[in-house]
């Protein structure tokens, strides 16, 4: 059963390859995949068919949340058009961009120094989170135009914000534990 | 008789029969098992009525422990040796225990070692056999009350439990001579007792839901998407060291407080406070005060008071609620319904606060204690083939990161926090020194950055590396967690596709060879119970075979067999069915082996009229009594 899915990830959902997505439409797919390949459904199977079963419903869990989630799909759409990734070498050179970033940071050991920190933290992340949602916006845009290195300029940019974030949620967690 | 039973031609030859399977739930106080039986869950209770089975278990030299409410009658007079709330031990480390060791009045041993083990009149035990010891008695519960052998079953666990925790149970569940279909997280069982996915619903997109499970020494929140019959965990969170058994400890510490210490603090003294404590605790959820006596001291504590001790443990579970609702990316407006599991929601101030929170009025309808082994009965019953149109599909995340040990002891995560299980994750290592062919993987579990702060869950050497110039190899590594949440660690090298061999070394918990020892030594206790589930075994089989014949005589016992044919037969059957009169197993197995060639022919010729009339066009059902199939997904 592993041979018959289709090994392009929007295709196994019925969606056309775009950043774009209908999300309703993907979650449907989703479900309907799952409902037949789950282990569940194989409880009763050899062994070999419960191993089938668990490697196809992994595949269709990664590439679901892969299709889920603006950033990862967005860079999924880039290897698709042949961009390669490099995690350490690929960074930004942007210098207006990387000082936004310093004040991020700073703006996290501010927020967990003050008073209330709780409250503060969950702000800078909401703010974060906005960060994210105009980038993926200049991505679409770039991806559009099928221009390609500033879609992956802005992409590579999504990532810094995301680690902001997981930051922050770090630190949030961190406090919310000492309670 | 399988060979009397005919299915189509292309089809399993397995005709539909009902397998006994059961939903368990291992619980910190109390454990439960359900079944469904005709198309309803429901629990099981023992010869005396009772459905709980207290988890608790006491040991005595030379003999079977005693398990439930006559182990806890002991718990008084023999503390050392009656063990409760042992599901707080399972997949931990001895320094977890250390911690905890001022709670449980046990004398742990072995700290050193990977697994602890407390010291007993019967030996030392671990906390994975003394769960083996309750299973055991729910599974001959089952098995007495459904009559038969238990095809598998669903054990519950808490959603938080991480892979040590889990490993621990399918040990227990091992040991215990169970087959597990399924570890089964209990706040997904009981979002499935509570059929919300079928309820009318506004939204095409399903109807989202909290299950706060605060049961005796566990607390799990779990949102989830309901949408029928697909229940899709989005996020969970939880403590799996919290519960009810700690508000016994605050209020036993304040009852010890209040005394002033007249009280000596020994494991008696101890116990003796907490068995007040959990009356007291009990009472308020239905009276405003209570009057306490510990020893000489008289006290009174009311539910003010009583809120107050537990404030801090109730706002803790609050905590994990809001982190839940984070990481499901959804605000509390968004929750369309909260439902209360654990036998701590009782307590009203839980009530209240959880209320509060949500801002809605939580589900209590179906009885906090039962509603787990009542979910994991339902999809024991599915998991076992019994209900092959069921849609139910049950989506489920794990708890808490995965990650690998980097340079200066920092965790990687590969594999975040309430990702959608199963899911396999690959990573690549390759060798720094030349001809190197081993190297060390450090696997641990937690949110934390450092190596210290998250929980190490096993060192996997990998062997038998080509030996090239460092850096040549690309070791894959495949991180396979699957649908139970269990991980499983596979290694190859890519460039010449050479597997690498893995040893793994728990960090915490039993090896294999362990667990097969514990399995012979619990052997001896159960020879006698063996040659009595021999007997069942054969009798039920014998049932079977004389059934299956009945019913094929007399659908075409007169076309297909002559009279002298057929009184053999008949004579044959005789003899089965006196020999299943008695006790004799060998008496019976002979006699079913017997009725069985002497049925050959009768069995082909059966056959050869199934095939023609499945070519023909007809039903195979026209001629077997048997209809529904139990047939194998093809795709």
């Amino acid at each position: 059963m592993l041979q018959d899915l289709p090994r392009d990830w929007f295709a196994l959902f019925g969606l056309p390859a775009q950043f774009e997505i209908d999300q309703a439409a993907l979650t449907q797919r989703f479900r309907e995949l799952q409902a037949r390949y789950h282990p569940d459904r194989y409880a009763q199977g050899s062994e070999q068919a419960r191993r089938l079963a668990v490697q196809v419903t992994s595949l269709l869990n990664e590439a679901h949340a892969t299709l889920r989630q603006p950033r990862l799909r967005a860079r999924y759409l880039l290897e698709r058009v042949g961009l390669s990734f490099n995690d350490e070498r690929d960074t930004t050179h942007d210098t207006a961009f990387l000082m936004q970033q310093i004040e991020w940071r700073e703006a996290i050991d501010e927020a967990e120094a003050s008073a209330e920190p709780l409250v503060a933290l969950e702000q800078l992340a909401q703010g974060l989170g906005a960060e994210l949602k105009s980038l993926e916006e200049v991505f679409a845009g770039a991806w559009q135009q099928q221009a390609y290195q500033s879609a992956k300029t802005a992409l590579l940019k999504m990532r810094f914000y995301e680690r902001l974030l997981e930051d922050a949620q770090g630190r949030l967690e961190r406090l919310e534990d000492k309670l | 008789m399988a060979l009397l039973q005919i299915a189509e031609p292309g089809m399993s030859t397995l005709p539909h029969e009902h397998r006994l399977a059961v939903g368990i739930d291992l619980g910190t106080t109390n454990s439960l098992v359900a079944t469904v039986r005709s198309g309803v869950a429901d629990t099981l209770p023992d010869e005396s009525g009772q459905h709980l089975l207290p988890s608790i278990v006491h040991y005595q030299a030379k003999a079977r422990p005693t398990v439930g409410w006559e182990a806890k009658q002991q718990a008084l007079q023999d503390p050392l040796n009656t063990l409760a709330s042992i599901k707080r031990l399972m997949g931990r480390s001895a320094q977890d225990v250390q911690t905890l060791n001022g709670q449980l009045p046990y004398q742990v041993i072995d700290i050193a070692a990977s697994v602890p083990r407390i010291q007993t009149s019967a030996g030392a035990v671990t906390a994975v056999e003394v769960s083996a010891e309750i299973l055991r008695v729910l599974k001959e519960r089952a098995e007495a009350s459904l009559g038969g052998e238990l095809s598998g079953v669903v054990i519950t666990v808490p959603a938080y439990f991480d892979d040590a925790q889990r490993q621990a149970t399918r040990d227990a569940a091992k040991l215990a001579g169970l087959q597990v279909y399924r570890l089964l997280n209990e706040p997904t069982a009981a979002a499935v007792a509570y059929g919300l996915d079928r309820q009318d619903m506004a939204s095409a997109d399903g109807k989202v839901i909290a299950v706060y499970d605060l049961g005796g020494g566990t607390f799990d929140i779990s949102i989830l998407r309901l949408h029928k019959g697909v229940f899709e965990v989005l996020a969970t969170g939880g403590d799996s060291g919290l519960g009810g058994d700690d508000f016994d400890h605050a209020v036993a510490e304040w009852m010890l407080r209040q005394a002033a210490t007249t009280l000596t603090q020994d494991a008696q003294g101890l116990r003796q406070a907490l068995i007040v404590a959990r009356t007291t605790k009990e009472a308020l959820s239905s009276t405003a005060a209570v009057g306490v006596q510990l020893g000489a001291w008289h006290g009174e504590l009311n539910r003010i008071q009583f809120n107050e001790l537990i404030a801090p443990l109730v706002k803790k579970t609050l905590i994990a609620c809001r982190r839940a609702l984070r990481d499901a990316g959804l605000d509390k407006s968004q929750i369309q319904e909260v439902v209360m599991v654990g036998g701590s929601t009782r307590v009203l101030a839980v009530r209240e606060q959880v209320e509060t929170f949500f801002e809605r009025e939580p589900l209590v309808d179906i009885d906090p204690d039962r509603v787990v082994a009542l979910g994991a009965a339902i999809q024991a019953d599915i998991l076992a083939g019994n209900k092959p149109d069921a849609e139910m599909l049950l989506l489920d995340v794990i708890p808490l990161s995965l990650g690998l040990e980097t340079m200066g002891g920092l965790v990687e995560k590969i594999i975040q926090r309430n990702t959608t299980i199963p899911i396999a994750r690959a990573q690549e290592f390759t060798t720094f020194k030349d001809g190197q062919t081993a190297m060390s993987i450090h696997v641990l579990q937690g949110e934390r950055e450092t190596v210290d702060a998250c929980r190490s869950l096993a060192r996997f050497s990998l062997r038998g590396i080509p030996p090239m110039v460092a850096g040549a190899a690309r070791i894959r590594v495949t991180f396979q967690v699957d649908a139970d949440g269990l991980l499983s660690v596979s290694a190859r090298e890519e460039s010449t596709g050479v597997s690498a061999a893995i040893e793994v070394k728990p960090s915490y918990g039993l090896s294999d060879s362990e667990i097969e020892t514990m399995l012979r030594d619990s052997m001896q206790y159960a020879r006698v119970d063996m040659e009595a589930r021999r007997l069942r075994e054969q009798q039920v089989e014998a049932d079977r075979v004389l059934e299956a014949l009945d019913s094929a005589l007399q659908t075409d016992g007169e076309q297909l067999l002559t009279v002298a044919e057929r009184q053999i037969l008949v004579a044959r059957r005789a003899e089965l069915a006196a020999a299943r009169a008695s006790d004799n197993v060998r008496a019976i197995e002979q006699a079913i082996k017997t009725l069985e060639q002497a049925a050959e022919a009768y069995v082909a010729r059966r056959m050869n009229v199934s095939v023609r009339a499945a070519l023909a066009g007809h039903k195979v059902d026209e001629f077997s009594s048997e209809t529904g199939f139990n047939r194998p997904c093809q795709n």
